[in-house]
């Protein structure tokens, strides 16, 4: 056998036997549920409003819409009240389960219909945040994404005992193409909308910014103003921006820089988190960028284990945690540390 | 091998996925059916994101009504106060105000194949083309969401018995980047009304 097809059948039993950026897919799970859960905490007082059977869009014309789009929304079923109401709050909580951790990937594809129900039912109010949330669980139902931050469920755990091996084999390759499908979608999400800004007069002239954070819908008074009436940070953010969704693929592909273009990339929402007021857009791009820094994350939890330890012992004394814990904090770190193909 | 053909398939997922995000062009516009037969409705993608030319002015609606005796109010502004609800929350802030901005949206916007269609001939000289039917039932649902919204934004109006409303929608451009620091420099605003619709065919 030559070299080059070794080495690819070992690259190949690599990728079929090895779970890649498990905490990452975690921290993804969990940000996506509570993203997901805002979306209905911050609409909960105007949700009769928004979304309710005597709304602003009147059930008649929601449904026909929904027929006329080939798909389904569980608020079809009924225009009564009390249904939306159950259908509202069950949605609610199926992300709260998410975000916590229960209920595993079936609690997921459940949270991901009643997300589905809810967007459709005013699609007007969405944006890339959600478009990126309703494209990327479907493909977090392919990994591991409970084996960490998770309320761990004895339940999930006596099922996959009794999975039958055939099946238990799959799970490896499967939840390493949900991680890589993860990486292409957010990469395509960065190149796409990079190029696009390349193409524009604005963009190109390094005013951009001046004229988005002026919109009022997008500014914050006080503080926008501070960076668009200056012309140095106007330059600098329009510039930089195009440049780091350009070359974000490339920064990926490096291992060594990949860490460093997420970190960019959570910086870069971040702000724009705070300074346009888009907090579930921002908050999901963070959530997809964790999937490039699960060796950060792991090294960021084994420092702080021992202070939470020492936290969780000072408050329950008498009653600390077994000393078997730091050592496989560490060798669950170790793993995640293996550069990883993405 | 469930490795490789999970690839495979991911990889034709991504290649269409990316089709749909290329700009207009002619292999494109040849096969853009086959593939949004397989992508919509729940692969459906648009990573624009402000671009190619970002949103720069602010764009809102005005609303008055029609009594039953006849009379007309003043314009009722029914868009400032949920843009100040998102200006002052950071975290998860309402939107509320995208029931605006997202409908006056769809009453230009459009359908890039007949935008650029209508470039080409205006700059020709020609007759405009007109509205495409899927083009005037979008506008039309625009246009009836928007008067439905302004009647519940009003609902003093004529002692809350109003009987037709009509919307103004309003785009203020802000002076541009050349005139950043002119003090004379005004904001330009162009406004559209809509027409007129009965209270009553709207709920």
């Amino acid at each position: 056998m030559s070299a080059a097809v070794r080495k690819l059948v070992d690259v190949l039993d690599g990728a079929a036997g090895r779970h890649i950026s498990v905490l990452g897919v975690s921290g993804t799970r969990l940000l996506l549920g509570f993203v997901g859960f805002m979306y209905y905490a911050s609409q909960y007082g105007d949700r009769r409003y928004l979304f309710g059977p005597d709304g602003v869009l009147p059930w008649g014309e929601f449904t026909s819409k929904v027929h006329e789009a080939g798909t389904f929304s569980l608020y079809t079923v009924s225009n009564s009240g009390a249904w939306f109401e159950f259908v509202f709050h069950a949605g609610m909580l199926a992300a709260l389960a998410v975000t916590l951790g229960v209920g595993g990937r079936l609690g997921l594809a459940v949270h991901w219909v009643f997300l589905w129900s809810v967007y459709q039912r005013q699609p007007v109010l969405l944006d890339g945040g959600d478009n990126l949330a309703y494209l990327v669980i479907p493909m977090l139902l392919l990994t591991r994404c409970y084996d960490r931050f998770a309320i761990s469920g004895g339940f999930a755990k006596k099922v996959s005992s009794r999975v039958p091996s055939v099946l238990r084999s799959l799970s490896a390759p499967l939840h390493n193409l949900g991680v890589v499908a993860i990486a292409l979608q957010i990469c395509l999400v960065y190149v796409v909308s990079g190029l696009c800004k390349v193409q524009g007069k604005m963009w190109q002239d390094g005013t951009a910014l001046f004229y988005i954070l002026r919109v009022s819908e997008f500014s914050l008074p006080g503080v926008s103003d501070l960076v668009y009436e200056n012309d140095l940070l106007v330059f600098l953010g329009t510039y930089s921006t195009t440049i780091f969704l350009v070359y974000f693929p490339l920064g990926v592909l490096v291992p060594q820089l990949r860490p460093w273009a997420a970190v960019a990339s959570i910086g870069f929402h971040v702000s724009i988190g705070v300074l346009m007021g888009l907090t579930g857009f921002a908050l999901t791009m963070v959530a997809c960028d964790l999937i490039f820094l699960s060796g950060a994350l792991g090294v960021a939890m084994a420092k702080t284990a021992p202070l939470v330890r020492r936290l969780q012992s000072y408050g329950r004394p008498g009653r600390g945690r077994p000393e078997k814990l730091p050592g496989a904090a560490t060798a669950a770190v170790g793993k995640e540390n293996v550069p990883e193909k993405v | 091998m469930a490795l490789l053909v999970g690839a495979a398939l991911l990889g034709l997922h991504f290649i269409a996925a990316s089709f749909s995000q290329m700009p207009l062009n002619p292999v494109k516009l040849r096969h853009w059916d086959k593939v949004s037969g397989y992508l919509d409705p729940y692969f459906t993608q648009n990573w624009m994101l402000f671009a190619p030319d970002p949103l720069s002015d602010n764009r809102g609606i005005l609303a008055r009504a029609k009594c039953a005796d006849g009379s007309t109010t003043e314009y009722y502004d029914v868009t400032t106060k949920y843009v100040e609800q998102a200006q002052n929350s950071r975290f998860f802030p309402s939107r509320m105000s995208r029931l605006v901005t997202g409908n006056v949206q769809q009453i230009n916007g459009g359908d890039p194949v007949l935008t650029r269609l209508r470039e080409a001939e205006k700059e020709k000289k020609k007759k405009e083309i007109p509205l495409m039917p899927f083009e005037k039932t979008s506008q039309e649902e625009a246009v009836r969401f928007l008067s439905r919204y302004s009647l519940t934004q009003m609902p003093g109006v004529c002692g809350g018995k109003p009987d037709q409303v009509q919307v103004r929608v309003y785009v203020q451009e802000l002076p541009p980047w050349s005139k950043r620091k002119d003090p004379k420099a005004e904001d330009k605003v162009s406004v559209q009304d809509l027409k007129w619709l009965k209270a009553g065919s709207l709920l």
